[in-house]
């Protein structure tokens, strides 16, 4: 779905009217795509809504200053990022343990072979290894690398929107966007299979 | 050009990007240097796996919608609640509508009157969630169903299923209960608000020293609870599911747990407030 610049600016001017009814409209059009990119940041769907859940509670009380120089997807993003950032940072002074760490049972012996039954030579389930192997592998990264490289690859932002969004200027987000698949090499350097192509 | 600098240009060249005289220097290492090559051409696998990231599909939950509203929703109902004449006179005219206990476990309901209005034109407001915090070592029930909103019910029950309270909410009328047991061991609150449930293990006076047990994620819950004498919300889809646990020292952070499904994960959210999720 396309959104025309021009629609969400009609919409922003009826919000900074007054009409929620208008902002409700605007949060449609667009919570769909900022879910997907909140998801793919995350892997957490519970996460992920709030996250944009957030996102557009920081949309709503800043839109009376939005000027529409940018487009309001590229402020977004910037809005969907900062979020995303500042969840992590919240995440990180809160203490979380996997408590399935270190007791083992049938149970869990029986979760493996499971697990190893559905990764069999099947080429659907063999894509969608990689595909998760790629995932997990951008979840490794840092915070910021891993946003650029979703806003780059999926969300399919230009590097000058990526600048716009982060507020970077044009030449770090180029190089930092090259830094982050390089790192992403690295780290899937070990897994061979990754590296055979279809 | 060294291996390292060629690596910088890597982005730059798979989309040919860079000018004559560069692209020939990168050219001419990259076919004298084995290594830098093999790494390129993993390089270039890793940028078509990046391409086809977007064909993987996201699921967006249903209500993505209503949680988005019900949270702008909370957020405004906060901010005129702070507002100079908002929540002071609310608050001093504040009533209390409900107050229900149990011989063992009680909960106390207050319902608070006043304005609430969050409505604006065109906006008829959604519930936010009802939450769980610790409010400086009290356990509390909140919830806020702002003015104009449906009216819910509210129920909370006690481990054995007995309701403890029944009440219905109506629009403008926030609700904030302390939780508390007076039970010698811990119990595990259902409280259900319209079609939102939430479970948490409220503790005991007194702690259980148990090291170890088996069960289910809500008497994992209880558990914890009542060794480390916290609250424990539970928010796993199916809080039946069979684990065991062992126990070490006095710190919940160093459970260890393990589940027949995916990993149980325990956040600790305040010094008294813990959660079980995935």
């Amino acid at each position: 779905m396309t959104h025309g610049l021009s629609d969400d600016a009609v919409l922003i001017r009826r919000c900074q009217q007054g009409d929620r009814a208008a902002f409700d409209d605007l949060v449609r059009r667009h919570e769909k795509r900022a879910y997907q990119y909140a998801y793919r940041l995350t892997s957490n769907g519970e996460e992920a809504a709030d996250i944009v859940a957030d996102a557009f509670i920081r949309i709503y009380n800043a839109l009376q200053n939005f000027r529409s120089q940018s487009a309001f997807t590229t402020w977004m993003y910037r809005i969907l990022t900062n979020c995303y950032l500042d969840l992590r940072k919240k995440e990180k002074s809160r203490p979380t343990v996997s408590l399935d760490a270190s007791l083992q049972s049938p149970g869990n012996d029986l979760e493996r072979q499971v697990e190893d039954e559905s990764a069999g030579p099947d080429e659907e389930a063999e894509k969608h290894a990689r595909e998760k192997a790629v995932q997990d592998a951008i979840l490794k990264l840092p915070e910021y690398q891993r946003a650029m490289l979703v806003m780059y690859h999926v969300e399919m932002l230009s590097y000058e929107q990526i600048a716009e969004s982060l507020d970077l200027p044009l030449g770090t987000v180029k190089s930092r966007l090259n830094r982050a698949r390089l790192s992403l090499r690295e780290l899937l350097a070990q897994d061979e299979e990754l590296f055979q192509l279809d | 050009m060294n291996a390292n600098k060629a690596r910088e240009f890597f982005s730059e060249y798979y989309e040919g990007k860079l000018d004559r005289a560069l692209k020939q220097a990168f050219e001419r290492r990259l076919e004298s240097d084995s290594d830098l090559k093999a790494d390129y051409r993993q390089f270039e696998i890793v940028m078509l796996r990046l391409g086809q990231l977007k064909d993987m599909p996201v699921n967006v939950p249903e209500d993505l919608h209503e949680k988005i509203s019900s949270r702008i929703d909370r957020q405004l109902y906060a901010a005129k609640r702070s507002a100079p004449g908002g929540f002071l006179a609310w608050w001093k005219s504040a009533a209390l509508a409900g107050l229900a206990c149990a011989a063992i476990v009680a909960a106390v309901i207050a319902i608070r009157g006043g304005s609430g209005d969050t409505s604006q034109a065109n906006f008829v407001p959604v519930a936010p969630p009802a939450r769980i915090v610790d409010d400086k070592g009290t356990i509390r029930l909140q919830f806020d169903n702002p003015k104009g909103a449906p009216e819910k019910t509210l129920v909370v029950r006690d481990g054995a299923g007995e309701t403890i309270i029944q009440m219905t909410i109506p629009g403008g009328k926030p609700v904030e209960s302390p939780l508390t047991n007076s039970r010698p061991e811990p119990v595990l609150m259902t409280i259900e608000i319209g079609e939102q449930r939430l479970l948490v293990a409220i503790p005991s006076r007194s702690i259980v020293p148990a090291s170890s047990g088996e069960g289910s994620i809500e008497a994992l819950a209880l558990a914890i609870s009542g060794r480390f004498r916290v609250a424990v919300q539970v928010e796993v889809p199916n809080s039946s599911e069979k684990a065991s646990w062992e126990f070490y020292g006095t710190d919940a952070m160093a459970t260890k747990a393990s589940t027949n499904g995916r990993s149980v994960l325990l956040t600790k959210i305040s010094e008294n407030l813990y959660k079980l999720h995935y």
